[in-house]
């Protein structure tokens, strides 16, 4: 497990680090440099003048030395500042990491809410009309555009009911229901897309479970039908099920960046989008790179999750 | 229906790009089927060489990737070994990068600045070629995955063996012999991401940064509509409901498929 | 038939690194498929191949037709050292071996025609032009008995036994002077089987062919062989030509197995007792003669050391792995 544990943070650190490069350089090759910004702000600047103030900001360097010294500057902790909203990019980044969180954990949580007895009960009566209902509700998840979804919504409940919010997040000293309201729209947005999916792959496992030997002994002693269902299997279905809610888990932090959007939710999708559209290098940088780090903490934490609800999984490295 | 644009247009007797500034935001009508935009453009023409646009893209951005994951699911599922180890774990790692924001940034690179010639950057196709790359280079993890499990079982036959024993090569084997066999495997992996592409260019060119205006697509004419959403809901219902049912049509023919030609299905 | 050496196998061995589930977590462990076998097959001849499931007669046998490379030993083949090849050396040599499969669905390409089966080999070695190719793939579908009609078909349009057919048809295109049949009827119905054999006898004649047929069935054997090697957990144990091997048995095992035949004389008096037993794991040979647990001869000698393949006192080509076998003649 020790061993395990080592190889995938390793590779995950790994794969952090060549991402950083990458997205360093992507970021650079995007329209327009600080010191075109300078320019155009002011026209007393000659060539002569951008020159010096390149090689005083070090972009005259070739791609590694400068990705190097942002590297070691942002690992000793400056993570620069934000052009776009005139902060430090921390502080920047947090409250919308806080925001994502809220909006994100709300829609898993009613879409496993969902997902969970609707998947079950589909597996319970395979091919019934429940299960194709069920079935067709899945893959209309999946197939949805989000982004029409959330005008259709906007249209319905803002539009012609009224009795929503289009879009935006409550004032920070408005109350508990006000608050909500803002948080409504999208998370049933996202609940909708994914809800589909998740049941789907609950269905998927139980109906894995309820193939095994163990199932029929527990039918052969007696039990009932749905006794089987809820005591004995459900429990071992909810194997693969944790899995991907883990990895779910990862996505909780890099936002949901048309929903966010749409409904101008000041989340880290929101964030990431404005920062690149905005051609704010700082803040677009560390953004891009939180959301990947935490998207391989959360499919690491996934991996992790299913050796431990597992025990016949041996993670590919001998056990001592 | 799509491929009709044309004769529909002659029909009708309007044009797609056609603007009649009196005749803004009409509701359906006789002339309009299903009204007019914010220009006055008839709509049902838009969502149909739209429709030519999203799918042609879907279509070539789909067998692009899908080219990109066999022949790299092929070779990791071949050869094996480390190679396998090394291909499948960049598989890995691109499928559990957060996708949307890194399109989101190659979307808005600046061409000129990765040094293609000027004629390119400010051609008319030049969002169609960069949407289509964009999509492939992460698409193609779904094709490799099954590509490369497919490939495992059947390198395993033992008409492999044979052909080996006949003195052929490796690339002969992987063309000639595994390739054939990987078809309705193929088959099933590309109609399944149709659906995705197509919902991705959409997304793109929602966001403005997939096909551009004035050429349609289904994506970038929900654009529009959002800005009128309080003037003219209808406009934005008809692309994405449009949208929806070709991806759930994809999906479920992907699906179906994958029954059909594989009753033990998962690879 | 004449004495001229057309594979010469010495000191053979073939292990396969394996991963196995231990006391403590997987074990890296060595299966010892093939050991030290060392055999010379002339050409011409009919070498059977005999020994239960699992006893390294199909590795041996892929060995001598250039599938797997020989851990240790030498290995020539039409006077050719094999051993260290790599894949583009071996080409030339593939011309002269060839393979017949066991299973006459698995073994052809179920999206090739015939004709591109029959054709392949002839491409990969640029030999003759598309015209010829074709000519050539009908003459051997007619030297194996089916119609050119066929070269059109698929794989799936045939019975077993005219896959089996075409396999053979293959094996014989590049015109080889040594086939590996593995096991090719045991897959057919029995009615078909005797029709395959009899095919193979026709087509040596006609091919100048050597055979190594390997098989389980001593009755098969019996039908076609001209000299028999028996093995047992990847050693051979007896060498004898068919009448000495079928009438005068030396090795218990291969006493044991002859019993195990059934016989179309019920009243036959059955001497001496069946098998008990299944064979140990190749993964953990017992010490000595492997054949030790399950010998009814079994000694002190037997469990300490390995008895080496030599002949008896009697026939210098009936060639026995026993420390008993002066006893059991």
């Amino acid at each position: 497990m020790k061993g395990f544990l080592l190889t995938r943070g390793a590779q995950a650190l790994l794969v952090i680090l060549i991402m950083s490069f990458v997205i360093y350089s992507l970021i650079g090759l995007m329209p327009g440099d600080p010191i075109d910004q300078m320019i155009s702000a002011d026209p007393n600047m000659t060539s002569a003048d951008a020159t010096r103030l390149r090689a005083l900001y070090g972009l005259d360097l070739p791609i590694h030395q400068r990705y190097w010294n942002w590297l070691s500057a942002a690992l000793s902790g400056d993570l620069g500042y934000s052009r776009l909203f005139a902060k430090p990019v921390l502080e920047v980044l947090l409250p919308a990491l806080k925001n994502s969180v809220m909006l994100l954990g709300l829609a898993l949580f009613m879409s496993i809410c969902i997902a969970i007895p609707i998947g079950t009960l589909a597996a319970s009566k395979p091919r019934s009309v429940f299960d194709y209902g069920v079935n067709l509700f899945a893959f209309a998840g999946i197939s949805i555009p989000s982004f029409w979804l959330a005008l259709m919504l906007i249209i319905l409940f803002s539009v012609i009911l009224g009795v929503l919010p289009a879009g935006g997040i409550a004032q920070s000293d408005a109350g508990f229901w006000e608050s909500m309201k803002y948080l409504i729209l999208p998370a049933a947005t996202l609940t909708i897309a994914s809800v589909g999916g998740h049941a789907r792959y609950v269905r998927a496992a139980m109906l894995e479970v309820l193939r095994q030997d163990y199932i029929r002994t527990a039918r052969a002693k007696g039990a009932g039908a749905m006794r089987v269902v809820w005591r004995h299997a459900l429990r071992n279905a909810m194997i693969p099920v944790v899995t991907i809610m883990a990895l779910d888990f990862g996505t909780l932090f890099s936002g949901a960046l048309i929903t966010e959007t749409i409904y101008s939710w000041p989340g880290m999708g929101k964030l990431i989008f404005d920062s690149v559209m905005g051609n704010d290098c700082n803040l677009a940088l560390i953004a891009l790179l939180f959301a990947t780090t935490l998207t391989l903490v959360g499919s690491l934490l996934a991996d992790i999750c299913y050796a431990w609800l597992d025990p016949r999984i041996t993670l590919g490295v001998s056990e001592q | 229906m799509v491929m009709l644009a044309p004769a529909i247009e002659k029909l009708l007797g309007l044009n797609a790009n056609m603007v009649d500034l009196f005749n803004r935001m009409q509701p359906a009508s006789d002339t309009h089927v299903f009204g007019t935009d914010e220009l006055g453009r008839d709509v049902l023409l838009r969502l149909l060489y739209g429709g030519q646009v999203s799918l042609f893209t879907g279509l070539t951005a789909a067998c692009v990737a899908a080219t990109i994951g066999t022949v790299i699911g092929l070779t990791a599922g071949y050869f094996g070994g480390r190679l396998d180890a090394i291909l499948m774990r960049i598989t890995d790692g691109v499928i559990s990068l957060p996708l949307l924001p890194l399109l989101i940034v190659l979307a808005a690179l600046d061409l000129e600045k990765i040094g293609l010639p000027d004629e390119l950057v400010n051609s008319e196709e030049v969002s169609f070629y960069r949407i289509v790359i964009i999509v492939a280079l992460v698409g193609w993890t779904t094709v490799a995955r099954l590509v490369r499990g497919a490939t495992l079982s059947i390198k395993e036959r033992e008409f492999i063996m044979a052909a080996e024993g006949v003195g052929a090569g490796h690339l002969h084997i992987m063309f000639n012999h595994i390739l054939p066999n990987l078809i309705s495997t193929i088959i099933v992996a590309v109609t399944l991401s149709v659906g995705n592409v197509i919902l991705l260019e959409s997304v793109l060119s929602f966001l403005g940064l997939g096909i551009q205006p004035p050429m349609p697509s289904w994506g970038n004419m929900l654009t529009n509509a959002q800005a009128l959403i309080w003037e003219a809901p209808q406009l934005a219902f008809y692309p994405g409901m449009l949208i929806f049912i070709t991806v759930i049509c994809f999906n479920f023919l992907g699906d179906g498929l994958q029954d059909a030609l594989d009753p033990r299905a998962e690879y | 038939m004449n004495n001229v050496t057309i594979v010469d196998m010495q000191h053979l061995c073939k292990t396969f690194k394996l991963k196995v589930a231990g006391s403590s977590g997987l074990e890296n462990r060595e299966l010892q498929a093939v050991s030290d076998v060392t055999l010379k097959i002339s050409k011409g001849e009919i070498l059977a191949l005999v020994g239960e499931s699992g006893c390294g007669k199909t590795t041996l046998g892929r060995m001598l037709a250039l599938f797997y490379q020989p851990t240790s030993g030498t290995l020539c083949i039409d006077g050719q050292d094999v051993i260290g090849l790599k894949r583009k050396q071996l080409k030339p040599i593939r011309r002269q071996v060839q393979m017949i499969f066991q299973d006459p669905v698995a073994s052809l390409n179920p999206r090739h025609t015939v004709e591109a089966i029959l054709t392949e080999p002839m491409k990969i070695f640029s030999l003759y032009d598309s015209r010829q190719r074709a000519g050539k793939a009908a003459d051997l579908l007619a030297a194996v008995g089916l119609p050119p009609s066929d070269l059109k078909k698929y794989p799936h349009e045939f019975s077993g036994g005219q896959r089996q057919r075409i396999s053979i048809a293959r094996a014989l295109v590049l015109n080889p002077a040594f086939i590996v049949a593995d096991e090719p009827v045991s897959a057919l119905d029995v009615s078909v089987q005797s029709q395959i054999l009899n095919l193979m006898m026709d087509l040596r004649e006609e091919f100048q062919l050597t055979y190594l047929f390997i098989s389980h069935d001593l009755a098969v054997v019996h039908h076609l062989a001209d000299r028999i090697a028996v093995m047992y957990l990847g050693r051979i144990i007896e060498v004898a030509s068919k009448h000495d091997l079928f009438n005068n048995p030396v090795h218990p095992y291969t006493k044991a197995l002859l019993r195990s035949v059934p016989s179309i004389t019920p009243n036959k008096q059955r001497i001496g007792r069946i098998l008990q037993g299944d064979p140990p794991s190749p993964l953990y040979p017992p010490g000595g003669c492997a054949f030790n647990p399950r010998c009814p001869h079994a000694s002190e000698i037997c469990r300490g050391s390995l008895p080496a393949l030599e002949p008896t006192a009697t026939d210098p080509l009936h060639l026995v792995s026993c420390h008993a076998k002066e006893q059991l003649v």
